[in-house]
């Protein structure tokens, strides 16, 4: 399949430090991609550009062959760290905020997925745990069919049982023929799921390719050679 | 995309106005009728069964009515730079910034609304002080004086009074809009620091209007100079002389307008540039 996000010699800087630095890989449409490194290195600033939230400093970076831009974002379903629902919202709110802004989202998915986590329409943003704000806007980016999902540590800060459920929604929702990457460094509990992995380290590239012949190549598991490339 | 902007925009604001907006309404009327009930039901001297009463409630509903007009003329300014902060600047900016749209939609949807609410109010807060003034006894006298105000106006300055009424609307609109964007762009500007984003608007905007002021007092020092030394000054003295006041309020108005709205482009430039290519969220 086609590469959907490309990154080419990508650099952003920050004053004198290089969160990404001389950066280059292609994620592929039907594939779900691991993008892994240990903590700080580059992978929330490798989305947050492909999401159009940052500007590169150098290199250039393409969704669907497009410079990220409004074209771009409408294909793009991006999942932050954060939680950015308005407090203020309803949840029926949020579905008609994406509904109007967002012609690939599906009202019926969404509100399937809330009626099984037993989240009303009517129910308010503010009164809602972290976790279940989580969810909310996990339901939300998964009942796009986006060309290429972001997912920034989706898992980071959950609990085990929370964790199945987010997996088995992302695996269960997530279009075909869409490039899905997956940021984190909980390997142990995504690696059954990927198709590809990117490491990152530092800004840059250390490997990349398929989990199986990663594994075979390496003759141990993706958590394993992760462990051994980022010892500290 | 624009029109959905401002759709939920004003969803989102509206949220925080209309009961406010509702609190002036009822507190106006509320304070108009006592006021009317007082003229008709208290006798000369104080006496009458509802003179006590609805004097005190009258006062006191006048004064709560004056506290809501401020209070909602105040909120329309906090609102609209808490919306911008908060919904572009905060964690609301990383769903704002990944909807399909352009930086410079999200400054207009953001400016058109908190300048119509603002003018909401200051529309209410019109009506409302009109209400309570009708209410008084011999308000029919008032409007008389109104009247015969208006027609020494026309005479003295060629106009009726609907123009300098006209004049300060629009001024009071883009006053509003230059300010407006004035703030967004000092927030943009501290929004490049995002550890100390507040500090660094207030600063910001601090900083810029010491600016300003400097510029105009140069501005004004040199044009004087420019304009003397060049004998200018002399020319111009007897044109403003002949022409009819009115005409020459406009174009004082219309000059300062002017300036201010090369403001407005200016702010409006900057904050699109650091929001599209400097954008910085926590």
């Amino acid at each position: 399949m086609e590469a959907v996000l490309t990154c080419s010699a990508l650099t952003k800087a920050y004053g004198p430090n290089k969160a990404l630095d001389n950066f280059t890989a292609a994620f592929s449409g039907g594939r779900i991609t691991g993008l892994l490194g240990p903590n700080g290195s580059g992978k929330t600033t490798l989305m947050k550009l492909a999401a159009g939230l940052l500007v590169p400093t150098g290199g250039s970076l393409r969704v669907c062959g497009q410079a990220p831009g409004p074209q771009t974002k409408a294909r793009v379903a991006y999942l932050p760290e954060r939680t950015y629902l308005p407090a203020g919202l309803r949840v029926r709110e949020a579905l008609e905020l994406f509904c109007d802004f967002y012609a690939d989202f599906s009202r019926e998915k969404a509100v399937s997925m809330l009626a099984d986590l037993k989240i009303q329409p009517g129910d308010k943003i503010s009164a809602m745990s972290k976790g279940t704000r989580e969810k909310v806007q996990l339901v939300l980016v998964m009942s796009r069919a986006a060309g290429l999902y972001l997912l920034d540590e989706p898992i980071g800060g959950v609990d085990p049982a929370a964790r199945d459920y987010i997996l088995d929604t992302i695996i269960r929702n997530y279009s075909e023929d869409a490039a899905l990457v997956l940021s984190t460094h909980l390997i142990g509990d995504i690696e059954k799921v990927l198709d590809d992995v990117v490491m990152i380290g530092g800004g840059r590239l250390v490997a990349s390719g398929s989990v199986d012949e990663l594994r075979a190549a390496q003759g141990k598991s993706v958590d394993a050679f992760f462990r051994e490339v980022f010892k500290c | 995309m624009l029109a959905k902007l401002i759709k939920h925009e004003f969803k989102a604001t509206a949220r925080i106005f209309l009961p406010i907006l509702g609190t002036v309404l009822v507190l106006t009327g509320a304070a108009a009728l006592t006021v009317k009930l007082g003229g008709i039901l208290v006798l000369p001297g104080g006496t009458g069964w509802g003179g006590p009463v609805l004097g005190l409630a009258s006062g006191l509903l006048c004064w709560l009515t004056f506290i809501a007009m401020m209070a909602m003329m105040a909120a329309a300014v906090v609102v609209t730079i808490q919306r911008f902060y908060k919904n572009l600047l905060g964690d609301e900016g990383y769903l704002m910034f990944t909807l399909p749209v352009t930086p410079a939609q999200h400054i207009t949807a953001k400016l058109a609304v908190g300048t119509v609410w603002t003018l909401l109010s200051l529309a209410l807060a019109v009506l409302a002080a009109a209400a309570l003034l009708f209410s008084i006894p011999g308000a029919a006298e008032n409007g008389m004086t109104l009247a015969r105000f208006s027609a020494a106006f026309r005479a003295e300055m060629g106009t009726g009074l609907w123009m300098p009424a006209a004049v300060m609307l629009v001024f009071f609109i883009i006053g509003t809009v230059n300010t407006y964007l004035q703030l967004y762009m000092c927030m943009a500007i501290g929004g490049q620091w995002p550890t100390s984003r507040l500090g660094a608007s207030i600063a910001a905007y601090f900083i810029l209007n010491f600016g300003l002021q400097m510029l105009t007092v140069a501005g004004m020092l040199v044009s004087g100079v420019v304009l003397a030394a060049t004998g200018a000054m002399d020319a111009l003295v007897p044109v403003v002389e002949h022409a009819a006041p009115a005409a020459v309020m406009c174009a004082v108005m219309g000059a300062v307008g002017a300036v201010l709205l090369v403001g407005c482009v200016i702010y409006f430039c900057i904050t699109r540039w650091l929001l599209t290519k400097r954008l910085n969220l926590a």
